[in-house]
């Protein structure tokens, strides 16, 4: 997907804006509160329709306006689409090629952006939750049974909590073996698409720091490996999930863990630091982006500022590394290196932007 | 607004049934105005009827107008089969779409714990008298393709198994998260058709 053309109206501190854009990597450059990174939240909210810092859609209008508008036309795999959003005080919303889109569970399957910022830094590093809904995103993406087979198991865990709750467990087995059904193939899509960008994410950790560490993502299910084993499992669970009211096991506690080997040392995540956390998500961005290349889809790339907190080494090797991707590339940055012939820099200022 | 009340009071009730909005009500209370009156009485009458007349069947819990149901009633239904389906309104769609030529067995619902409904809130404990005391040899389970569908028709497995009777399930291909009463008479019948042995373990 190329994002053509961007319209902004009563967005946060733009009052209007028009940007032709178009393929290759465009450099949002400025001081800090300037407006960069509520570009980059404009970007991010029309694939992904709400704000990557605000649960609320009051601070996304600006002072004396009622609503904000974000207009952008853009081709996906080769077709022109035209995407409007509304944003009032009471709700969003949302018309793609001028037909009003009712459910975003429709929407959002057809387009993908990565991004990456200190909100998405912060959040992957700190929620399970957060982590689960990131690559339930990217698996969705390119596979329609996997987000039905989420929205069958949502309901068998609500129904199955329900009931221990209720305390009448007559119907538990049969609602544990709808359960173990649908956990075995969200599970095994989940392992599927980890052990597809484990080497993706080795080589990209690698790439981008220079460094023999060799990063690996792990998926850790709360259930044990083998599925023929879940039923006995289950069996014994079943005193200390009545005890808790709900369900202990499952695709809903499962996590997405990462580990740095180097020098005969490994390091759990938690022991990473600040400048590892960000080239190991980084290395999961590029990652990502090549499993949605091998389905030939383009995701938009979102960087918002960037280039903080990163050594000048790191820099200059992601900064290659970006330049060798034929993605549509959003960065923003208070200064950023030439990316010659795919680099348009833009300066950000008092909310307005112009090319340079 | 100047509207006459007795019109206002017909397009109320007729936008409070389902898929019907105001607009729509308002172009059948006009349909019924403009009508003869001898239509606004027959549609009367019919309405006061079906809530009058109207029960369950005492066997299947399908709707009856009298102590048995007109399924129940014909001797030249097959009384070997036994569809068993949650709403009473999915023996009126699979009768329409004439696909099954045995008896029904209603369980008024399924199980639902969110809703507050498990195993012995459903008619289970009378098909399981059927079973002992009719001569059945196959019971298939019509139970709607959603989660709670699967659940029921899973337990029935479960309690059914061992009984000597051949226990079957509607092929897929229905819509999952669906409803037999959506459903079209064509995949109906494949359905039926294409039926499975169906096992709890
Ligand atoms: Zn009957």
């Amino acid at each position: 997907m190329v994002i053509q053309e961007l319209g902004l109206s009563g967005f946060r501190n733009y009052q209007e804006l028009f940007l032709p854009l178009g393929e290759g990597i465009h450099l949002f450059l400025g001081a800090n509160g300037q407006g960069k990174t509520n570009l980059a939240e404009a970007l991010h909210l029309i694939t992904h329709l709400e704000s990557f810092r605000s649960r609320r859609l009051e601070p996304l209008i600006r002072k004396g306006q009622d609503t904000a508008r974000i207009k952008a036309r853009f081709t996906r795999q080769g077709r022109p689409c035209l995407v409007e959003i509304e944003i009032a005080r009471g709700g969003k919303k949302v018309w793609l090629d001028g037909q009003p889109v009712g459910k975003t569970s429709e929407y959002l399957p057809l387009f993908f952006s990565l991004l990456f910022n200190a909100e998405h830094l912060y959040f992957y590093r700190s929620f399970p939750a957060y982590r689960r809904a990131f690559f339930d995103r990217l698996i969705s993406f390119h596979d329609r049974g996997y987000l039905e087979s989420l929205k069958q198991l949502r309901v068998v865990l609500a129904q199955k909590n329900s009931l221990l709750r209720q305390g009448d467990l007559s119907s538990l087995a049969d609602w544990n073996r709808l359960f173990m059904e649908k956990s075995q193939d969200i599970t095994g899509r989940r392992e599927l698409t980890v052990s597809q960008l484990r080497p993706e994410m080795e080589k990209s950790f690698q790439g981008i720091t220079g460094r023999e560490g060799r990063l690996t993502l792990t998926y850790r299910s709360s259930l044990p490996a083998d599925p023929v084993g879940w039923p006995e499992f289950l069996q014994a669970a079943q005193e200390k999930e009545s005890q808790a009211g709900y369900a202990l096991y499952g695709p809903q506690r499962d996590d997405y863990r990462m580990t740095l080997t180097e020098g005969g040392a490994t390091a759990k995540e938690g022991e990473f630091s600040q400048g590892e956390y960000r080239a190991a998500l980084l290395a999961l961005l590029l990652g990502a982006n090549r499993l949605c290349q091998q389905l030939g889809a383009r995701p938009v790339l979102i960087l918002d500022d960037l280039f903080s907190e990163l050594d000048a080494k790191v820099r200059e090797h992601l900064a290659a590394r970006l330049d060798e991707l034929d993605n549509q590339v959003f960065i923003t940055a208070t200064q950023a290196p030439d990316f010659g012939r795919r680099g348009k820099r833009y300066g950000i200022s008092g909310g307005t932007c112009q090319g340079e | 607004m100047n509207v006459p009340p007795s019109l206002v009071r017909l397009v109320d009730q007729l936008a409070r049934l389902p898929g019907i909005g105001q607009k729509t009500a308002h172009r059948l209370a006009f349909h019924i105005l403009r009508e003869d009156p001898a239509y606004a009485h027959t549609l009367a009458r019919a309405l006061e009827d079906v809530k009058a007349n109207i029960r369950f069947c005492q066997r299947c819990f399908g709707y009856a107008e009298d102590e048995l149901c007109p399924v129940c009633r014909d001797p030249s239904r097959d009384t070997g089969q036994l569809c068993v389906v949650e709403q009473p309104d999915n023996v009126f769609v699979l009768e329409r779409a004439g696909v099954f030529k045995g008896r029904y067995h209603v369980l008024m619902g399924a199980i639902s714990p969110l809703d507050g409904i498990g195993p012995g809130q459903l008619k289970i404990q009378e098909l399981e008298n059927r079973l002992a005391g009719e001569n059945i040899q196959e019971v298939i389970l019509a139970t709607n393709p959603s989660m709670e569908g699967e659940a029921t028709a899973l337990h029935l497995a479960r309690l059914l198994a061992g009984r000597g009777v051949n226990l079957t399930r509607l092929a897929r291909g229905m819509p999952m998260g669906g409803n037999l009463e959506f459903t079209d008479d064509v995949t109906l019948f494949q359905a039926f058709s294409h039926r499975q042995t169906f096992g709890g373990e």
